[in-house]
């Protein structure tokens, strides 16, 4: 032990600053989750503060809401991750493939751009394109001579408007994990393809696809671990305070803060929180588990 | 991963908190004790001499005060000139700090929550004062520490006033001590009016003729945007107000004033179920924004910037937008019609507004002497209200607040001088709406006194259903009294059923014993 911490002192104190990260923000502030258990006053503190029993947790379920909103909060999840996969991956290869330098920077830049734009503000592009009155997809109906369509008031429409502007903003960023991967791939093992007279679908399938495999199990197990969290900021922007989409749109997140807005009970997001903490852990345990038993040698650990 | 990140310094702030609140907690106390013991032990000199301690300032102070507001240009200036009559005054400055509006709940909690280092805050009824007090966020302002360094508040601010910042006996925060009363009605545009011949809208009927008239006519104009706060006030308005109820807090649940006993309108009265139909029918027809629900500019700002013709607010929001319109717009002749002409006003708890201490202050002393000279001079009183004389405003002769060119680098109130607001010393603007005085003394000569209007229910019982409650009333609800639901007779029942499997029963019964229980002590 202190043999290898000798041989690789530069390399252990490389890692320093993420352990000091991890152990302040991560570890530390577990003992707060013992919130979730209270009855929180201001003056005595998270310790001090009396016990509550199982009281925070009541309301989430109580509501009749805690199954539609865990399952929209999944499936939206699910949705985001494969076909954020799908089209990361896509991305990613078309840009490697890709000949004159110029071309390929314009497309990625491009593509990166809506990933800098606050939910806020994609937010106010969505409802200048949906809404009803002056929005620019009504008006292009009504020039059209087509009637215009209320979008707010559909909740059929939201899942792909959710979905397509997720990866709109997503897709540019997470692919250029996978460009990596590609770009780190012997470029020998091309050359040979190319005088065996493999053509560039052929080049895809049997080099780029197989050895980007490790770099993708590693992407979605880790937005596995996240399918019980709802990106609150896409949500909320896009869908507001607009109770005829809650049950097309409601994810935990946005649920527990419409529901607590007015009380500002911590001990009950405590309690949320703790809520979905204990079931990402569960599923990333039995992902990873799944995929040790498939391939071993993919597992995160 | 910006999910994650979020979490991450959530997770920090708690313990962060946790870590503050253990050291803050233990220093807390010692400090907390001081201000009571110097009374006491000043108390025997007191009488002796027959005249209240003489407050020791010897030692200068930097309190901290936490205002809701989204600031002002000119509010550093203002502050600065305060400050050098504080030092000369009490021997201290004070810092101030604005949580913005939007989200400011959130600010709010975490402010106590993180065990932060301020003295003063302002609180009110529409901040859960009484939750917080529960909570113990807020330090008791004992008879002795008022009588030493709040004298002049003991003198001006009557029983009734101190009691509306009482919390089970013990006073937590000292309430404005201006009688509020929130006038509703419609502003609509004068101009529209003659056009169409329509004299006077004094009921929902008439509102409803005036946005017909403009659907048909003015095709460029939206009749009404009908964003959040509007939405509120009509069934608020037709099924409490007009009706001699009183709606209590932030529990949406109303009492009838003659009797004191909850009444659930919206599923008792059948006024209700008529108002949502006729709601339906105005959405259909295009008399409300199809945005409504979803639309982030208020209902206010259509209005001012031309694009819709109507809007519901307060009297006070009213005469704003009427003094914004007039210098750019005379023509639009705009006008304010209450929505209650005839029946009971209940006025709003001296609560509405008021300022608080920090339970963990260090100089919470000096802080209340503070606060006894924001609420009881008159010049501290109107520069932190209106600005510098003479450069922002200037008083009539006829005692009328007049706006200086300067005025809107800090305007009249915008920095969150409620907590302090006094009847003695605040002006009614010059320029506001012609009707502003007569509306409003309408409306004193009806107010009626009910007991509850310092009512604090204790919500921690409650929390649960309440929660519940407040995600049926945005789900539900809210497009019910927008008529945005196909059917409205399923949507109703649906609403019903939903609000009882939240437990609505449940929390009628416990406000009511509440009630029952306040009303006969």
């Amino acid at each position: 032990m202190i043999k290898e911490f000798r041989k690789h002192r530069m390399l252990f104190l490389m890692m320093v600053p993420s352990v000091v990260y991890f152990f302040l923000l991560c570890y530390l502030p577990m003992a707060g989750t013992v919130l979730a258990f209270k009855s929180y006053r201001f003056d005595k503190g998270i310790f001090g503060s009396p016990w509550a029993g199982l009281d925070n947790f009541e309301f989430f379920f109580r509501s009749g809401k805690a199954l539609l909103v865990t399952s929209n909060t999944v499936l939206y999840n699910a949705a985001f991750i494969v076909s954020g996969l799908v089209l990361q991956l896509a991305v990613a290869i078309v840009i490697a493939e890709m000949g004159g330098k110029f071309v390929r920077k314009a497309v990625q830049s491009t593509l990166l751009f809506p990933f800098f734009l606050s939910w806020v503000v994609v937010g106010a592009i969505v409802y200048n394109l949906f809404n009803y009155d002056y929005g620019y997809l009504n008006v292009l109906l009504k020039a059209m001579g087509l009637p215009p369509q209320d979008f707010y008031s559909s909740p059929g429409w939201w899942k792909y408007i959710l979905l397509f502007f997720n990866n709109w903003k997503y897709v540019g960023y997470n692919s250029l994990v996978y460009l990596a991967a590609i770009i780190g791939i012997d470029r020998s093992l091309y050359e040979a393809a190319a005088i065996d007279g493999a053509n560039v679908f052929q080049r895809i399938r049997r080099i780029t696809l197989p050895l980007i495999v490790p770099t993708t199990v590693i992407m979605v197990l880790l937005s596995v671990g996240n399918i019980f969290r709802g990106n609150f900021d896409l949500f909320y922007q896009l869908v507001g305070t607009n109770g005829l989409l809650y049950d097309a749109t409601d994810v935990i997140d946005t649920f527990v803060f419409r529901s607590l807005l007015g009380s500002q009970d911590i001990g009950m997001s405590a309690a949320t929180g703790l809520y979905q903490s204990v079931v990402c852990f569960v599923i990333i345990l039995v992902t990873n588990a799944v995929v040790r038993k498939v391939q071993p040698d993919y597992s995160l650990f | 991963m910006a999910a994650k990140k979020t979490g991450l310094t959530l997770l920090l702030l708690v313990w962060l908190a946790a870590l503050l609140a253990g050291c803050a907690g233990s220093k807390g106390t010692t400090e907390g004790e001081a201000p009571q013991a110097a009374p006491t032990g000043s108390k025997a000199e007191a009488a002796a001499s027959g005249e209240a301690a003489k407050p020791d300032t010897s030692k200068p102070v930097t309190l901290k005060m936490v205002l809701i507001s989204d600031g002002a240009p000119d509010a550093k200036l203002v502050y600065d000139e305060i400050n050098k009559k504080l030092q000369q005054d009490i021997n201290a400055t004070v810092d101030v700090e604005f949580i913005p509006f939007a989200d400011w709940q959130k600010t709010y909690s975490l402010k106590f929550a993180a065990g932060e280092d301020f003295d003063l805050i302002v609180t009110a009824t529409w901040g859960q004062f009484a939750d917080y007090a529960r909570k113990g966020a807020f330090m008791e302002l004992t008879p002795e520490m008022m009588k030493t360094y709040a004298p002049l508040t003991l003198e001006s601010s009557g029983q009734e006033v101190l009691d509306a910042g009482t919390v089970d006996g013990k006073l937590y925060a000292l309430p404005m001590n201006y009688r509020e009363i929130s006038v509703y009605g419609y502003v609509v545009r004068g101009d529209l009016m003659d056009k169409y011949g329509i004299s006077s809208i004094d009921s929902l009927d008439d509102f409803e003729g005036y946005l017909k008239a403009v659907s048909e006519n003015d095709k460029d104009l939206v009749p009404w945007e009908a964003t959040s706060y509007d939405n509120w006030i009509i069934p608020h308005m037709q099924l409490q107000d007009l009706r001699e109820r009183y709606e209590m807090g932030t529990v949406g649940v109303s009492v009838d004033l003659a009797t004191n006993q909850i009444v659930d309108a919206t599923q008792s009265d059948p006024a209700a179920l008529e108002l949502y139909k006729r709601m339906q029918s105005w959405n259909q027809k295009g008399y409300i924004s199809k945005n409504s629900l979803v639309n982030k500019v208020s209902s206010k700002d259509s209005f001012v910037n031309g694009k819709s013709s109507a809007f519901l607010t307060n009297l006070l929001d009213a005469n704003a937008a009427y003094q914004t319109v007039k210098t750019a717009h005379p023509e639009w002749d705009v006008r304010f019609y209450p929505i209650n002409t005839s029946n009971k006003v209940v006025a709003n708890s001296y609560m509405a507004n008021g300022m608080a201490i920090n339970a963990k202050s260090k100089n919470a002393e000096r802080a209340l002497m503070l606060l006894d000279l924001f609420k009881n001079d008159a010049w501290y009183n109107q520069t932190t209200t209106y600005g510098i004389q003479g450069k922002h405003w200037d008083v009539s002769a006829d005692n009328k607040l007049i706006l200086l060119a300067d005025s809107p680098n800090y305007p009249p109130d915008g920095t969150c001088p409620w907590g302090w607001r006094d009847e003695r010393y605040y002006l009614t603007s010059q320029d506001g709406l012609p009707n502003f005085d007569d509306v409003m003394k309408s409306q004193r000569d009806r107010v009626y006194g009910t007991p509850l209007n310092d009512f604090q229910p204790d919500l921690e019982k409650i929390k649960t259903q309440q929660a519940a409650l407040s995600d049926v009333a945005s789900q539900y609800q809210s497009p019910l009294t927008l008529g945005f639901v196909k059917d409205v007779d399923k949507a109703y029942e649906e609403l019903l059923v939903k609000r009882k499997q939240a437990g609505f029963d449940t929390l009628l019964q416990e406000l009511q014993a509440q009630i029952d229980k306040y009303v006969a002590g």
